[in-house]
């Protein structure tokens, strides 16, 4: 008595192939001329954002009592980024020759020519004109502890990104110190010096300046893909409706000398400058617009013969070439099997570039497709 | 698990009784005996160790230091340590929390005031040696007899020193006792239909919740909250064994305020 | 006090000092004032709320919650298996995540606790064994961080309700809080009648409590209809 064994190939469905098997779904996908997101091959998603409301200027008529300065939220498929700008300040080291009034006034007499010049050849464009923010990005996915090797990638190409790019130049950051002063009736004024106004400061007796720092924390739900595109969309966003709180030193400690005992020695005078921000005046942050532009992301998947002939054949597309370009990876089967990579952040205009990446064995007619690309997704996200 | 599954239910139905019959024989209302001892470290403005007879052991000192009011938000600080536990962790954190809550609260900042610059910040450090129960109302009942007994340097410069810029100088040795009134925080465990009063730890563990009811000034007071006394084995309750609690609470505390003022 | 440095994370220089903002002015003060009549009327609450489940994709179970300038978001992570030694209840984690500034670490731990101690008593922990639920609470806009803060608590507990419910854990009954304003109490109840969380942190003597529990009982009832409906709604 013979049994005979039949070989039956198992079978799952999609969703189970594209856990267990991405690449071959994939490869099944564009074999058919669609990708397992169901987008075409050179779509990107779409990007929705607003401000969110979450910042303390959220609308004329109410100030919020919170720190936050500019916020967004974006959506693009199921991924959401929300980003909230807040900011610290930090007392500037100036020159000694700013802050010693004698050294000015000696550097008046004996170097009359020099003081003047001395910026006069430093080009405007040098990188230390500028400055970035210090981002934190934080990635949900159910884990408490360290950040992430992503989360720290991301948040280092977002500052040197940003800090490249020349968005943001030294001088938007320089708060405007005012002094608040209350008169004999108890009513208060606060004076702020405005750009153009030439009178003397306030007595505050040694030069000293303060200068924001921005922090922008970044909080990713779902994420379904690479990040960065979407994290770079959502810092800007939220930079463009930040506004920076006008600040003042209070008269009353404007000359405070406050004695501080130090190793037995009671003449030590220490001067402390409380820096209050005005609860309601403030002035948009200056952003250096034609810098800011998009990131995009493309993906290189090289067609795989034998999977493509495992399909019927009135299913299967004509292709032209051996390899396809992805634009704006999504999903677990893309990201893992985009071995090639490109990755471009450009200026307002697409003129410039402002970063690349190119990871793998890119030709230069898929490096030059994707500018191309970049080029006509920002034509369409101006409008 | 200190316990079996027979041991747990068997004791979960003696504290089912009514009245319930608790391991040790005490009634609902009765705390374990505590003993106490006070000003013991020379180095603090007060101190306080309490020892519960199962063990548990808890020493509270007390520093003042003179601080700038119009740089200091908060007059009161308070750092809890408990041994076997982690700073960070969320226990301690809560045990903390609650505290400063109750303190920064109910310690009025009158009592602590020098001059019209400077007042006093007092630093409420507790220790907790060894604790075999929720350490909480332990904790408390340390604090309050080491606040009783605090003793601040008496101020001998000018009290009204607005237009002066000098720092408050003090008597080489005399103190002033620091007076005031201060809270304490009950413990209620509830099983089924009973509630009793300071459990122990196997009374916690087979408890289906807890309680914790602060009292201050003749009144309960807030923070009042439910608290976990085990891993696991919360039940809900009903609002009447709440309120019932805090009766019960109302029943004792005068006599416990008047045993800790009594200690020496 | 950190005296590590955290290298893993750009945090800016150290020596930058947090913005310190002046009060606002009364006129605008005046509008942020709490209407105490306002935050009693619990229909006109439930109406203003925009509640949203399984909007996270990648967590079990989500929940979105936004209601007069507070915005929450839980995400329910479980149950999944857990390492190390064999458990024979699921254990339950929660986490907070203030996206605001403005939580410290000790208002923190207080949710973390109270939505702790209220889903011990509710979810059927020995259904899952061997296994661990960690609950994320994502807080993204505080309307009043000193006055209505455990109004908030009481929004994030009902949020964790509906983001369990998503992640189709199994509860004895819904968890539904409520908050009273005029006694700065929060309390969370099943079967309309039975408590399984209190938070009371009112200035003055809790002598009226029964007062306080008879009324926010009332209001957790209106709750409760609200998500019923909400989940009837949504899952057709």
């Amino acid at each position: 008595m013979s049994e005979e064994f039949e070989f039956k190939p198992m079978s799952f469905p999609p969703a189970v192939v594209a856990r267990i098997s991405p690449e071959l779904s994939l490869q099944r996908h564009l074999a058919i001329g669609i990708r397992p997101n169901l987008r075409k091959f050179e779509e990107f998603r779409n990007i929705e954002f607003n401000d969110g409301g979450l910042s303390r200027y959220g609308s004329d008529d109410q100030i919020k009592n919170t720190s936050v300065l500019g916020s967004s939220v974006l959506k693009s498929g199921n991924t959401t980024v929300i980003t909230t700008i807040t900011a610290g300040i930090i007392e500037e080291d100036l020159p000694a020759h700013e802050i010693n009034d004698d050294a000015a006034a000696v550097n008046a007499v004996f170097a009359k020519d020099k003081t003047d010049d001395s910026n006069n050849d430093i080009p405007k464009s040098q990188l230390d004109e500028y400055e970035s923010i210090y981002p934190v990005v934080e990635v949900e996915r159910g884990r408490v502890g360290a950040p992430t090797d992503e989360e720290m990638i991301l948040s280092q190409k977002l500052y040197e990104t940003f800090l490249h790019s020349k968005i943001l130049s030294k001088d938007s950051l320089k708060v405007k110190v005012g002094l608040r002063s209350i008169d004999s009736q108890g009513k208060v004024d606060i004076y702020y010096k405005d750009d153009d106004d030439d009178s003397e400061d306030f007595g505050l007796g040694p030069k000293r300046s303060w200068k924001f720092v921005l922090y922008a924390k970044v909080k990713v739900f779902s994420r379904s893909g690479p990040l960065f595109d979407l994290v770079w969309a959502s810092v800007l966003s939220a930079l463009q409706n930040t506004k920076l709180p006008r600040a003042h030193i209070d008269e009353n400690a404007a000359d405070i000398k406050i004695p501080v005992k130090m190793r037995g020695n009671h003449g030590t005078i220490r001067e402390q400058y409380q820096i209050i921000c005005d609860a309601i005046s403030r002035d948009p942050l200056k952003l250096n617009n034609e810098a800011i532009g998009i990131s995009s992301n493309f993906g290189i998947i090289d067609i795989d013969e034998e999977s493509i002939q495992t399909l019927q054949n009135e299913d299967s597309m004509e292709i032209d070439s051996k390899s396809i370009l992805l634009t704006d990876i999504e999903g677990e089967e893309e990201e893992i099997s985009s071995k090639k990579t490109i990755s471009i952040v450009s200026d307002r205009d697409s003129k410039n570039l402002k970063s690349l990446t190119i990871i793998g064995n890119v030709s230069n007619d898929q490096l030059r497709k994707s500018f191309e690309l970049t080029k006509f997704r920002f034509k369409h996200f101006a409008k | 698990m200190i316990l079996s599954a027979t041991e747990r239910s068997y004791l979960y139905e003696l504290l089912q009784q009514t009245p319930p019959i608790r391991p040790d024989g005490r009634s609902n209302k009765q705390f374990r005996p505590i003993q106490s001892h006070i000003g013991f470290l020379d180095n603090s403005n007060g101190s306080a160790k309490i020892t519960l007879s199962d063990g548990s052991e808890c020493i509270v000192s007390i520093k003042a230091e003179v601080v700038e009011k119009s740089t200091t938000n908060e007059l009161v600080s308070v750092d809890v340590d408990v041994s076997g536990h982690r700073d960070d962790t969320s226990f301690i954190l809560n045990l903390q929390s609650s505290l400063k809550t109750l303190y920064l609260k109910h310690i009025s900042s009158e009592s602590l005031n020098l001059t019209t610059k400077f007042a006093y910040k007092l630093f409420i450090d507790v220790l907790v040696i060894s604790n075999y129960s929720y350490p909480l109302t332990l904790m408390t009942f340390t604090s309050y007899l080491a606040l009783n007994n605090t003793y601040l340097p008496k101020i001998t410069s000018s009290v009204d020193d607005k237009e002066i810029e000098e720092q408050p100088t003090f008597h080489d040795y005399e103190f002033n006792k620091l007076i005031g009134q201060f809270p304490i925080v009950f413990t209620v465990a509830i099983i089924g239909k009973n509630y009793i009063i300071d459990p122990n730890i196997e009374e916690m563990e087979v408890s289906d919740n807890g309680l914790i009811i602060s009292w201050f000034n003749g009144k309960p007071i807030s923070p009042i909250q439910n608290v976990k006394l085990n891993d696991g084995n919360l039940k809900s309750v009903k609002p009447q064994l709440i309120l019932q609690s805090i009766d019960l609470v109302k029943e004792v505390a005068n006599d416990v305020i008047n045993s800790l003022n009594s200690a020496e | 006090m950190a005296t590590t440095i955290d290298r893993r994370r750009l945090l800016g220089p150290a020596n930058a000092k947090p913005l310190v903002f002046a009060p606002l002015p009364e006129e605008y003060q005046q509008k942020l004032q709490i209407d105490a009549s306002k935050e009693d009327d619990i229909e006109s609450q439930i109406t203003r709320t925009f509640i949203k489940s399984g909007l996270i994709t990648n967590a079990n179970g989500s929940s979105f919650l936004e209601l007069d300038g507070n915005i929450v978001s839980i995400s329910v992570y479980g149950p999944r298996p857990i390492r190390g030694s064999f458990v024979e209840k699921t254990t339950l984690s929660v986490n907070l995540e203030d996206n605001t500034g403005l939580f410290n670490d000790l208002l923190n731990k207080k949710f973390c606790q109270y939505i702790e101690n209220n889903f011990l008593s509710v979810i059927n922990l020995s259904k899952y064994p061997k296994s661990g639920i960690d609950i994320f609470i994502n807080i993204i806009s505080v309307q009043d961080i000193d006055q209505l803060y455990l109004k908030l608590l009481s929004l994030v507990s009902d949020a964790t309700t509906l983001a369990i419910i998503d992640a189709g854990i199994e509860i004895i009954d819904l968890v539904v809080s409520s908050f009273d304003y005029e006694n700065n109490t929060v309390l969370s109840y099943i079967k309309n009648d039975e408590i399984v969380g209190i938070l009371g942190e009112s200035e003055d003597s809790i002598e009226n409590l029964s007062k306080i529990i008879e009324k926010t009982q009332k209001k957790s009832i209106h709750v409760k209809n609200a998500l019923t409906t909400h989940l009837i709604s949504t899952s057709q």
